[in-house]
């Protein structure tokens, strides 16, 4: 059944790009390698057939939308500040639950567009190219539940890890609060999804203190296929916002 | 966004432009001239995946007809695009800043001036104009 994009969530960095944003576009690509020979010539056609083989993948992201300004989580201070940099980069095309889909990549962000005609609302254009596969996963975080305190959040099913594969992490930070509040976000996978001991922790990333993103990833084999995310909080009066997607590649 | 709250503050900055008699937030069943009001409004919704609406309201100015020539010379000056008579900038604010209608909307622009001819009211005729005044702005959560 076709859907009409409504509510395409956007995370670049620490910036929440859902409000300013109208448009996003994800390609990926596979370079097409001629790998043709004698032996692709077909005697009962007397024909060639080409022959051809994946080379190198990319994927190009692009986004679009209102310009605002003012602050790190406003889409020019933080499009700004990232330009010619690589960074955390995840799209969630429906809603923002545990477990709805994601797509997450770690991306350079090589093109910033901004401002526009008289009496135009002010536009913005960014576009990004991935730097690690593009992977196709899930929500593992929601944006709109703050939290205050050590905790872990809940279980979400996915794919195990084949060998020659990788857990791919994004971690978008979009508020923080509290004096000397410091946040540190963790994977752990189970094999039941009942985390009551028996779960590994796979990703842990570095501590943040400031809106930010981050991009991690863990090598397989995992044989579990249930994830959930932890974190811990530390500070006076802590209080943070942030996305995680998680996907195997 | 509060559309009634829009009205409201639109009508609120118009009242003090030289002249202007009645300021009205609706439409009014009587008027009395030079009497401004804001009417009809469409929306575009979801112009950003955030809820960001893009609204035109639809703001009318009436003059007597009792002096065909001083009626609408009267409302001619209202048309101007800067000056105390202009409705534009009274409506737009200080250029460069953002009209927030005291944080009822992100911005305004009143980008066009249409409609120029005689409006009933009632039994009676006036002559007017409309101002197409362009908001934009979104739910308070997002």
């Amino acid at each position: 059944m076709a859907e009409l994009l409504k509510n395409v969530k956007l995370y670049s960095g620490g910036c929440d790009l859902t409000g300013a944003g109208n448009k996003i576009d994800v390609t990926a690509e596979v370079e097409e390698k001629d790998v043709t020979t004698w032996g692709d010539y077909d005697p009962a056609t007397d024909r060639v057939w080409k022959a051809v083989q994946a080379g190198t993948a990319s994927a190009k992201l692009t986004g679009g939308g209102f310009w605002e300004a003012g602050d790190p989580s406003k889409v020019d201070d933080a499009l700004w500040g990232q330009l010619g940099g690589v960074g955390a980069w995840s799209a969630v095309p429906r809603g923002a639950a545990v477990g709805d889909l994601a797509w997450l990549t770690q991306a350079l962000q090589g093109q910033y567009q901004l401002l526009g005609g008289v009496g135009d609302v002010a536009p913005w254009q960014a576009s990004w190219s991935s730097r690690w596969p593009l992977v196709r996963g899930v929500l593992a975080h929601p944006p709109g539940t703050a939290r205050t305190g050590t905790g872990a959040g809940n279980a979400v099913e996915h794919v195990a890890v084949p060998a020659g594969s990788h857990l791919y992490a994004t971690l978008h930070v979009l508020s923080v609060a509290g004096e000397e509040a410091a946040i540190t976000v963790a994977i752990e996978s189970d094999a039941t999804g009942d985390f009551g001991g028996s779960e590994s922790t796979r990703i842990e990333f570095d501590e943040a203190t400031a809106i930010g993103g981050q991009a991690a990833r863990a090598a397989g084999p995992i044989t579990d296929t249930f994830y959930r995310v932890t974190w811990t909080i530390s500070g006076t009066d802590p209080s943070f916002l942030f996305v995680v997607a998680l996907g195997v590649a | 966004m509060d559309f009634e709250l829009i009205s409201q503050r639109i009508a609120d900055l118009v009242a003090p432009v030289p002249g202007i008699v009645r300021s009205d937030p609706f439409v009014p069943d009587a008027a009395t001239p030079p009497h401004f009001y804001v009417g009809e409004i469409s929306i575009d919704y979801d112009q950003t995946y955030g809820g960001l609406m893009e609204v035109q309201v639809v703001c009318r100015l009436l003059t007597s007809r009792a002096d065909d020539r001083a009626g609408q010379a009267a409302l001619k000056r209202y048309m101007t695009r800067a000056g105390e008579y202009s409705i534009k900038a009274a409506l737009e604010g200080d250029p460069g800043t953002p009209q927030t209608l005291d944080g009822a909307c992100h911005d305004l622009h009143v980008r066009r001036l249409q409609g120029h001819r005689l409006y009933r009211v009632g039994e009676d005729m006036y002559f007017g104009a409309e101002w197409l005044v362009r908001v934009i702005g979104a739910d308070e959560e997002e």
